[in-house]
């Protein structure tokens, strides 16, 4: 097997593994129960909470465990703007849908919406962005790195910007590069960021949601006051370990397995180069995990379907909207081309991905025109 | 971006006599307290202290003053050459950037803000008058900003100039510090903690005033918890950080015996005056063999039946040692914002119960007699419990840099390594 759709997910690191089920038998004790065994367990609790923080170097911040970073985007742009009927918001239009979709459901809600443009190498326009903002602007929810194409957005720049409005409030969905994209920011500058456990070699079914201290968040639960009144219901104390553990093991490796990877991205890209109906949608601005390519003419899924057979396992667009026949709203900004758009597969890398892997996905790639 | 944090002192300048041990005291203390960041260096006159940066963060050294009892105040200033068109260029520079900060943080939204600015000349090379200087100075300025004007007497932003032999610093912005007298410049005292709101805002205040303290509290299990124990631990960790070198020893006194005692055999309306008295009695003897001067405590007068004047007054007559009580004319809402403010409030109200509201009469006696006290007392026969208490008592030293468990005192234990 090959698996070139480390974006979509990860296969599960054998030592988090070890660790989710040592904590299953060992703390399965209720964080909240009163008595001393439910106290160990929360003790667990709060140790993961604070050595994930250190790891990442936050001292203003705090953080809710969710079911995954979809929940944890809901909570922080619902929750942060519950007391608000109307007003303006900024995101892009490249959006993964769990931040899009929201601001779809706000605009008929009486919010004020700019969805920013793209440039051509997939960044978003810096300075449309420095024309919209006004100091009652809201907040701002900007990816930071593309899950389709990969590439990687200013973050920095937007942060600076922010300085001279301070009413308005950032968010970044962190999911694609944390772990893999060293950041040219630093995480207390931002007020609210989320991400993934299991895009980063850990279990499904959890993600979190990182805020400042002093930023107001709602409730868009009811339950009990656990994580904060935030995320009412039993926590599985498993997946928040686990969570610390695939942030403490991977985020110190980050510059090391992107210059892996940078190699790897090469080779694919230089292959690429030379067969030439393919159209190279990644550029040298985007993240080296994400190599998107067009195949004019030919259906991605197609693609996708043909690859399968020799065992390589590629995605079309996002595996979380892969299945709608629409053409990729990404590469539509990008590049304004419903043929690219609609032919588009996504490969995504990883430090466990080897050349020879690589050669195999040329050469089946390179075979398919025959189909 | 900075270069130098000028820091003023607080309520010690009023001092006469003593003020060289004082300054000695809070100069030791900043620079104890900053002594992980190898790169700054000191200086000070009799009334300001100078941090010279020297490429360290200056967030983090704020972190550290924010915790320094007996400072004013303090200011972030940038070093720029000895010149009027230097100062001038950066002196611009600083107020657009303070202008935007100080519109947010104050709601001004009027469409120009005052200004003025100041001049401190310790470099006497410079020539001119601090007057003359400001003067030259803010006619540079004012063309160049165009929502400032003049109003030396009650400016929105304050430019500050301050010419000294070894470089000449602007600022602008001025940050309020603690207060208070420096840390260990007033005896010994011991804080009574149930875990309640009061008890950590009264321990605060007095650090604050240069008081060193050590805490006491009483365990009642299984009628109190773990988690009414921990309660404490993690209030008294929050206050270390207020502390000279971060740590409060906590005493622990097993007070079970002693309670059931009381509940068993006294009239119940007398049940908490004769707690306490109990209570005061072991840290008075505790204190004295600890050589500390006072005990210090959250009561508020009149806030429940245990804190009338006539309740005090009965409790306090089993000692002479000194009671200080920081919160005694507080309202409720003052404490609760000074805990707020200090960050204890969210901690304070875990709803776990302590030795104070557990066996608690629901119509205690509000304005108990001496006299008939003592023969409630003399009923439980508490002397021999008192004694055993005070020698089971158990020491804990907290700190403020690393977190205590009371359920894993064993918290190193590798069943925790993640």
């Amino acid at each position: 097997m090959i698996y070139l759709d480390y974006g979509a997910t990860t296969p599960i690191d054998d030592e988090i593994l070890d660790l989710y089920v040592r904590i299953e038998k060992d703390f399965f004790a209720n964080t909240t129960s009163l008595h001393r065994l439910g106290q160990r367990s929360n003790f667990m609790f709060e140790k993961s909470k604070q050595e994930l923080l250190n790891t990442l170097g936050i001292v203003n911040h705090d953080i809710i465990f969710t079911s995954n970073a979809t929940e944890a985007n809901n909570l922080a742009v619902l929750g942060y703007l519950s007391k608000y009927k109307s007003g303006k918001i900024i995101t892009t239009k490249i959006e993964h849908p769990s931040v899009f979709e929201i601001y779809k459901h706000l605009e008929k809600n009486g919010f004020e919406v700019v969805y920013l443009d793209v440039l051509e190498n997939g960044i978003i326009d810096i300075e449309q962005l420095k024309k919209e903002i006004t100091k009652d602007t809201l907040l701002i929810s900007i990816m930071w790195v593309n899950n389709i194409v990969g590439s990687i957005q200013p973050i920095n720049e937007v942060i600076n910007i922010l300085k001279e409005y301070p009413r308005t409030k950032l968010h970044v969905d962190a999911v694609q590069g944390i772990c893999k994209v060293k950041p040219d920011f630093s995480f207390n500058d931002i007020d609210m960021f989320t991400f993934s456990t299991h895009k980063i070699y850990g279990p499904k079914g959890v993600g979190a949601l990182i805020y400042k201290n002093n930023l107001e968040i709602d409730k868009r639960l009811y339950g009990s006051n656990a994580q904060n009144g935030l995320k009412p219901g039993t926590l599985d104390l498993a997946l928040v370990v686990c969570t610390c553990k695939a942030i403490k093991k991977f985020y110190p490796l980050t510059e090391k397995h992107l210059e892996y990877v940078k190699k790897i991205n090469k080779i694919l890209v230089d292959g690429f180069k030379k067969i030439p109906y393919i159209h190279i949608n990644s550029n040298s601005f985007s993240s080296p995990y994400i190599v998107n390519i067009s195949f004019p003419s030919i259906n991605g899924e197609t693609i996708v379907h043909t690859l399968e057979n020799s065992d390589i396992y590629v995605s079309t667009g996002s595996s979380c909207s892969s299945k709608l026949a629409t053409p990729e709203k990404t590469i539509l900004a990008m590049t304004s081309s419903v043929d690219l758009a609609k032919s588009s597969i996504r490969i995504s890398l990883s430090h466990l991905v080897t050349e020879e892997e690589i050669n195999a996905l040329l050469k089946a790639l390179g075979e398919i025109k025959n189909v | 971006m900075y270069d130098l944090i000028l820091v003023r002192y607080g309520e010690m300048t009023l001092k006469k006599k003593n003020y060289r041990q004082f300054l000695q005291k809070v100069n030791d203390n900043i620079k104890n307290k900053c002594k992980g960041l190898k790169k700054l260096k000191y200086f000070n006159t009799d009334y300001r202290f100078y941090i010279y940066l020297n490429g360290e963060d200056y967030q983090k050294v704020l972190d550290i003053l924010d915790t320094v009892v007996g400072l004013y105040s303090y200011s972030l200033c940038k070093q720029t050459s000895t010149d009027y068109e230097a100062i001038s260029s950066l002196a611009i520079n600083m107020i657009e950037e303070y202008k935007v900060k100080y519109r947010a943080l104050s709601g001004n939204n009027n469409e120009k803000l005052s200004f003025k600015v100041e001049t401190n000349r310790a470099n006497k090379q410079f020539p001119g008058t601090s007057i003359g200087i400001s003067q030259e100075v803010a006619k540079r300025i004012l063309p160049k900003i165009n929502d400032l004007y003049v109003d030396v007497h009650n400016p929105d932003i304050t430019l500050n100039i301050d010419l000294r032999t070894e470089g000449t610093y602007l600022y602008v912005e001025t940050i309020k510090g603690l207060g208070g007298y420096p840390s260990g410049s007033a005896g010994k005292g011991m804080l009574m903690m149930s875990g309640g709101i009061d008890s950590p805002v009264a321990g605060f205040l007095a650090l604050k005033k240069g008081v060193v303290l050590s805490a006491i509290h009483f365990a009642s299990p299984p009628y109190t918890s773990d988690l009414a124990l921990q309660k404490v631990v993690d209030l008294i960790e929050i206050l270390a950080k207020y502390t000279l070198d971060g740590k409060i020893k906590l005493l622990v006194v097993p007070f079970t015996e002693i309670q059931t005692a009381i509940h068993e055999k006294a009239n119940p309306i007398y049940t908490v005056t004769l707690m306490r008295r109990a209570m005061y009695k072991i840290a008075c003897s505790i204190a004295k063999e600890k050589k500390i001067d006072v005990l210090i405590n959250g009561e508020s007068i009149g806030q429940v039946a245990s804190q009338t004047l006539e309740s005090m007054s009965v409790v306090n007559a089993v000692t002479n040692m000194p009671i200080i009580r920081p919160v005694v004319t507080y309202d409720k809402e003052e404490i609760v914002s000074v805990a707020r403010k200090i960050k204890t409030y969210d901690t304070s109200i875990r709803p776990y119960e302590d030795c104070c509201t557990v066996f608690v009469p629901e119509h205690p006696v509000i304005k108990p007699k001496l006299e008939d006290v003592l023969v409630e007392e003399e009923k439980c026969d508490l002397e021999e419990s008192i004694k055993k208490a005070i020698e089971n008592t158990k020491t804990i030293t907290l700190n403020c840099f690393e977190k205590y468990s009371v359920f894993n005192s064993d918290s190193n234990s590798s069943e925790f390594d993640i």
